[in-house]
């Protein structure tokens, strides 16, 4: 439903650019964002079967076959694996188990021929693909079959042609349209055989006879046992752990960078978890070892802190718990903070958002960078194991990285380091981590050690996207420190000005942009803006008059300029500039209100309607769009309309005195005289000074104040 | 009627210059920030909440206070539907059950139910084989209506209990409502749905299917989250099909022929949800899991083996089949265990030497192998243009007697992969990847022809996959290319270039085109098409109200109703012309689908389909 709901509607029109509904690709980008926390999308359908009804359509037969797998599948290939005379199908899925074999074992109440053909190597291709099959018997209508490769999804199928005889009596006839070549004929074929056919040789072929596979009966399909549940890989392209401030067990506050220049496991563990005791039980015992490699643990309690949406407690106190398990290695406690930060950096790693699993533990080397991740327990073996790995050839880590062994076509080792390191510093800021994002953005160039101002604006957006607004302003004036020539960093800072309504801070920053590109157009409509709050529309019109020539399809700056057309009364202009503004974006609401406006002011009153109607289309919530339609409708004489529409603006909005008049008025019009008054009445308890409304009520009953 | 009662409507314009301003400022050009949009629709109309909540993801349906009374917003809509969902969950288990709901029948059921008077119904064969019984009830032809009559909260249960076939067990698809048509009006819904049902007759097992045309009463107070209650309940067309032979015809053996491998019990019985926890994402394992695998024999002894693409980080797979039909995994020796994210593949002759080699789409290059007769491959072509291919496919589409290949190219330049992509426009979206055709030159040398064969015009869609037949029997094959977002492409082969004659043919099918296979399903003696798409109940409620999208045209919202409607059945008539014959229940009803595949499974003489479907299933069921 997300899909439908929240991402479809924000689809923008054929024609423009998908950034003119920032909503759409925005919730694109959420939609794969609650993919990425585990949410299904179009999860859990069945495959289904499709029975021909002998030409008459077709009939969904699955669960009647055992097929209707709820597995996420892909492909599906199509063989006579057993050469039982029917076919049975590979299937691929997504999901475990990600191949399955579906042996068909239907009644053999029918018999089949099977056809191999192989082409002369010259004129046609040995494979014989697009050859087609023509098999005729009797008086029943002809099979025919074309030699395919890789046709539907992701998948080659047998290159076996095969032909059910259900109803087929008689002498079965073959013909064989060879592509680029004759065709040949063949009859005398016999139910249940399997032929090879070689192009020009004019023979019926049964090939080396292959007995039948006596494929051993089906085990139940029970989960094979496979080896425990044990998530976690070794970090090929590394990156720094993110630097974590905990409380040791003296209550001071430490860092993990304080690990730096030895490996060092980092485990987050809690006193509830029993695994994570087993865990910690094994470092204590290989403790000296642990030394003796140069290496060490932190173990960081994450007791009373909310995993997974739960903050579990065991109500034992984790120093004793150390002490019981005879583990003398640094611990601390974790903070929220620190799962939160390896969160992302669990994100970034995987792709997949989730709180850590407890326990975690991460393998950093002596520079601070994560060599290993491990999701649940590790082992003595396994640990020792990567240890010693820390210092292999990147080829030796690389394998490790695997799951299984294999080969590589492209190089992961070749990447674009920087990007890569500048992906994750991005990621950290998107988070709300902007310090740890600038330290890693630090670490990201150690030659360097400087960051460029394109960095700097960067990491700006990003906190700014946040809403970190401090941090943003602070990240672009570094990036103008070390350019100030910076246009988008000027402006950007200058709008984070202007969000704080500091005017006169926000203007020289905009005005310096248009000293470097004189037709900067955001700045343009900044200033123009700035002009419209100092009382200076004439400059302000200016202004965005330069931006519409030189970009006439930036939708925003044609609703400002006809709204400001509009505010100075020159309404056939404004018209003109709101027309395209609609055009442009035609789910901007307020495009619409103030060019129905603009149109009332001008006498257009159908068309006045029609902006107000699409203006409610967009959000059925406005008040001023149901007084604007009143207001048309009642021209139009059409008071019991107007009168809805009246209570529809007052049902949204009860305290505008003009609506209560104009209700009044509408229903004074239609004789109901009790309920005008009744209306008149709240207008001028709104509005004493409503003179409109009194004088109304005056003519109702004189007698009234 | 005074001047004075036409001002300019202060309330927006006031808020247009400074308010509305700042928003220009943020959403400039050159600065695009995330929360602007969402506050230029709180600025410009602070009176209301609901735009904003409609445009953020974590937003959950808007209170029903919000809504409003009388007209047909969205939101209504959205509540009704998730109120009906909950009430058929009620009564699929009341059926299921079969047990008298007493009191709580008022929390489901109105009074009474009407329903078509079953004398008026009639039940007719439509398909009988020794195994397979397929029986359709309905009005006779020719009667649109039938006499309703109404029976209380007990016969009805009692009377669906019966026309499936007394649902059994509580299996989770025992008896089963999906939604997709809701409207609502005073005081009541209408619903379409469709039913599916699980029972037994005569000790077979029987399959129900229908479409269930229901009307609900909805709270007096014209409250949405109220409990709808269900008053009426049409069922115009029920297809029963009935196994005659208890023998379960198909079962899985993947562990029996592949239990023997290291392959099988740690790489292949573990899904990508598992996966991408265990390989480093800059290693691509892709989490959609787009792996295909590709079925030939590679040492000439008869026996087709097998070749298994896999998701970056684990290697892909070539199985050898023994003459016991179980299979020994051969990857590392032969040379083709690449651990490159790759798709799709092909095992096929390339240069006409007599043994099978390998073509393969991995994310940075289409790769081409030689085999050296004996299983055993070397690499000679690395094709870097044509890398983050899918669905590689063959033909000899120049007839000069050796194999082309035609590469998919599904994402578009600058596109990660692995994520739901941006198309645009959606439902014509021309943002996708180019598509490439690779001419066999010889010695496996391969030549980029698309542009000059006539395949390089609209080549920018989101094409997964496509199917080489000769649609017009003249002997020279022509290309269906299934395009996600959009139309599908049918190229008539006019003796090595391609003309596109989708439009004229009728073949474009708009809609989210996932792959296409070929088929002459009727015996007419001309190849039709099956067209994997997508079926989505959402959609389909969606896309049918009255706002959603308003300023949508109305063709353009027929299009998007189109695209949901499923999988398409397109029958060649003959003279370069398709019609969509597609019965929307049936073989249309599939899902997110993606290979589709036209066998005869039962050896009937008619080919039967069989379709992969869903799109992610992950531990929150909750579907998005």
């Amino acid at each position: 439903m997300f899909f439908w709901r929240r991402v479809a509607p924000q689809i923008p029109e054929e024609g423009l650019k998908p950034t003119a509904t920032p909503g759409y690709t925005r919730n694109i980008r959420d939609l794969n964002d609650l993919v990425s926390r585990g949410k299904s999308f179009s999860g859990y359908e069945r495959n289904p079967f499709y029975l021909n009804l002998k030409g008459q359509g077709f009939s969904e037969t699955a669960a009647l076959l055992g097929v209707d797998y709820n597995d996420d599948s892909r492909a599906v290939a199509v063989i006579d694996w057993d050469h039982d005379g029917d076919l049975d199908m590979w299937v691929t899925n997504r999901t475990a188990p990600r191949i399955r074999l579906l042996k068909n074992n239907f009644p053999r109440s029918h018999s089949s021929v099977a056809i191999r053909l192989i082409g002369n190597g010259t004129t046609t291709n040995r494979d014989a693909i697009g050859a087609r099959l023509v098999l005729s018997a009797g008086a029943q209508p002809a099979q025919i079959r074309t030699v395919h490769a890789g046709d539907a999804f992701l998948s080659q199928s047998s290159a076996w042609s095969h032909f059910g005889l259900g109803a087929e009596s008689g002498d079965l006839t073959l013909a064989v349209a060879w592509p680029g070549g004759a065709t040949e004929t063949f009859s005398g074929l016999k139910p249940g055989a399997r032929y090879s056919i070689t192009q020009g040789q004019g023979q019926l072929v049964t090939p080396m006879a292959v007995s039948p596979p006596a494929i051993p009966a089906a085990t139940p399909a029970a989960p094979a046992a496979l080896k425990a549940e044990k998530a976690g890989f070794w970090v090929v392209n590394q990156v720094p752990f993110p630097k974590l401030t905990y409380t040791d067990n003296k209550g001071a506050a430490r860092t993990t960078a304080e690990f730096l220049g030895k490996p060092a496991l980092i485990n987050l563990w809690a006193t509830w978890c029993s695994p994570c005791l087993e865990e910690l039980g094994m470092l204590a015992k290989h403790a000296q070892e642990l030394t003796s490699m140069g290496a060490t643990v932190l173990a960081l309690n994450v007791d009373g802190l909310a995993v997974d949406g739960s903050a579990p407690d065991s109500g034992a106190k984790p120093e004793a718990v150390l002490a019981r398990l005879g583990y003398q290695l640094p611990h601390g406690t974790a903070r929220q903070e620190n799962l939160a930060m390896v969160e992302v950096l669990i994100e970034y790693l995987t792709a997949r958002r989730a709180p850590p699993s407890i326990p975690t533990s991460f393998l950093v080397d002596a520079k601070g960078q994560v060599a290993a991740v491990y999701l649940g327990p590790v082992s003595w073996e396994q640990l020792s194991g990567d240890l010693a790995l820390l210092n292999a050839s990147p080829a030796a880590q690389l394998k490790r990285a695997t799951p299984r062994p294999g080969r590589w076509f492209a190089d992961p080792l070749n990447i674009n380091r920087e990007s890569l390191l500048g992906d994750y510093a991005t990621l950290f800021a998107t988070n709300g981590f902007p310090e740890e994002s600038q330290r890693l953005y630090a670490l990201a160039k150690p030659q360097a050690a400087e960051q460029t101002a394109q960095e700097f604006y960067n990491q700006a957006k990003a906190a700014a996207q946040q809403g970190l607004t401090q941090q943003a302003m602070e990240l672009y004036q570094k990036s103008i420190d070390l350019d100030p020539n910076y246009g988008q960093a000027l402006t950007g800072l200058g709008a984070m000005l202007l969000l704080q309504k500091k005017i006169d801070e926000a203007q020289p920053l905009f005005e310096k942009a248009l000293s470097i590109d004189p037709n900067h157009a955001t700045a343009l409509v900044n200033l123009a803006m700035i002009d419209q709050a100092r009382g200076k529309p004439e400059s302000a019109l200016q202004r965005l008059r330069q931006v519409i020539a030189r970009n006439p399809e930036y939708a925003e700056a044609q609703l400002n300029l006809g709204s400001l057309l509009a505010s100075t009364k020159q309404f056939d202009e404004a018209i003109k500039h709101l027309s395209k503004a609609v055009e442009l974006n035609p789910k901007r609401e307020v495009a619409h209100l103030n060019l129905a406006a603009a149109l009332m002011e001008t006498q257009q009153f159908t068309k006045a309607a029609e902006r107000y109607r699409a203006a409610l289309q967009l959000n059925p919530r406005i008040p001023q769009a149901y007084f604007g339609l009143g207001m048309v409708q009642s021209r139009e004489q059409n008071h019991a309309e107007a009168v809805k529409s009246f209570r529809q603006s007052i049902a949204l909005n009860g305290a505008s005195s003009r609506t209560w008049t104009q209700l009044g008025l509408s229903l004074l019009a239609l004789g109901e005289k009790t309920a005008a008054a009744q209306a008149l009445t709240k207008a001028v308890e709104l509005d004493p000074k409503n003179e409109g409304a009194k004088r109304a009520l005056q003519e109702i009953s004189p007698t009234a104040p | 009627m005074e001047n004075a009662t036409f001002p300019f409507p202060k309330a927006n314009h006031r808020l247009a210059p400074p308010a509305l301003w700042f928003n220009v400022g943020l959403c400039c050009l050159a600065l695009t920030l995330a929360g602007c949009e969402k506050q230029a629709v709180t600025s410009a109309t602070p009176a209301t909440g609901s735009p904003a909540a409609a445009s953020s993801a974590s937003a959950t349906p808007p209170p029903a206070e919000s809504i409003v009374t009388g007209g047909q917003s969205k939101e209504t809509v959205d509540l009704w539907s998730d109120a009906v969902k909950s009430q058929w969950a009620g009564i699929e288990t009341a059926v299921v059950n079969g047990a008298p709901l007493g009191a709580e029948a008022g929390a489901f059921f109105h009074q009474s139910v009407g329903v078509i008077d079953p004398a008026a119904l009639q039940t007719q064969e439509v398909f009988q084989d020794p195994s397979f019984k397929v029986t359709e009830t309905g009005l006779p032809s020719g009667v649109d209506q039938g006499p309703m009559i109404e029976l209380d909260v007990e016969a009805f249960i009692r009377a669906l209990r019966e026309q499936v076939g007394h649902v059994a067990g509580s299996s989770d698809n025992a008896l089963h409502f999906k939604l997709y048509g809701i409207t609502a009006g005073e005081g009541r819904l209408k619903t379409r749905q469709r039913l599916t049902a699980r029972g037994t007759r005569n000790g077979n097992w029987v399959d129900s299917y229908a479409v269930v045309d229901a009307t609900w009463v909805t709270p007096a107070a014209d409250a949405p989250g109220g409990k709808p209650l269900l008053a009426s309940f049409s069922v115009q067309r029920l297809v029963q099909n009935e196994l005659t032979d208890r023998t379960v015809p198909f079962e899985d053996i993947a562990g029996t022929v592949l239990g023997g491998t290291d392959a099988w019990s740690e790489q292949l019985q573990l899904g990508m949800n598992t996966w991408v926890r265990r390989i480093q994402r800059s290693l691509h394992p892709d989490f959609l899991g787009y792996h295909g695998m590709a079925i030939g024999d590679i040492d000439g002894d008869g026996l087709e083996d097998m070749y298994v693409c896999q998701p970056g980080g684990l290697p892909n797979l070539l199985f050898r089949r023994q003459p016991d039909g179980t299979l020994t995994d051969v990857s590392a020796a032969a040379g083709v265990d690449w651990l490159d994210n790759s798709t799709g593949a092909l095992l096929l002759d390339l240069d006409n030497d007599g043994d099978a080699d390998l073509a393969v789409a991995t994310r940075t290059a289409f790769l081409i192998m030689e085999n050296d007769g004996r299983g055993k491959f070397a690499l000679r072509e690395r094709l870097t243009s044509a890398g983050m291919g899918y669905s590689p496919t063959a033909a000899d589409y120049d007839l000069d007697g050796d194999l082309d290949l035609l590469v998919l190219r599904y994402s578009g330049e600058g596109s990660k992969g692995g994520d739901f992509p941006t198309p645009h426009p959606f439902h014509n979206a021309q943002n996708g990847g180019a598509n490439i055709l690779l001419q066999n030159q010889g010695a496996f040398g391969f030549k980029d022809v698309t542009n000059e064969c006539g395949l390089g015009v609209d080549n920018h869609r989101f094409s997964f996959s496509a199917a080489w037949e000769d649609f017009d029997n003249d002997g020279r094959i022509d290309l269906y290319i299934a395009n996600d977002f959009g139309p599908n492409q049918l190229f008539r082969n006019e003796g090595g270039s391609f003309v596109d004659v989708s439009s004229e043919s009728a073949t474009q099918d708009w809609g989210f085109g996932m792959s296409a296979t070929w088929a002459d399903y009727d015996r007419d003696g001309l190849m039709d098409i099956y067209v994997s798409s997508m079926f989505s109940g959402a959609g389909n409620q969606v896309i049918a109200q009255a706002d959603f999208n308003p300023s949508m045209t109305e063709e353009t919202r027929q299009k998007y109703l189109k695209m949901v409607r499923g999988n398409s059945l397109l029958k060649n008539r003959g003279q370069g012309r398709f019609d969509d014959i597609t019965d929307p229940m049936a073989e249309g009803f599939a899902g997110w689908a993606w290979g589709a595949k036209f066998a005869d499974f039962n050896n009937d003489g008619w080919e039967d389909l069989y379709v992969a479907n869903g799109y992610v299933s992950q531990p929150d069921k909750d579907d998005l």
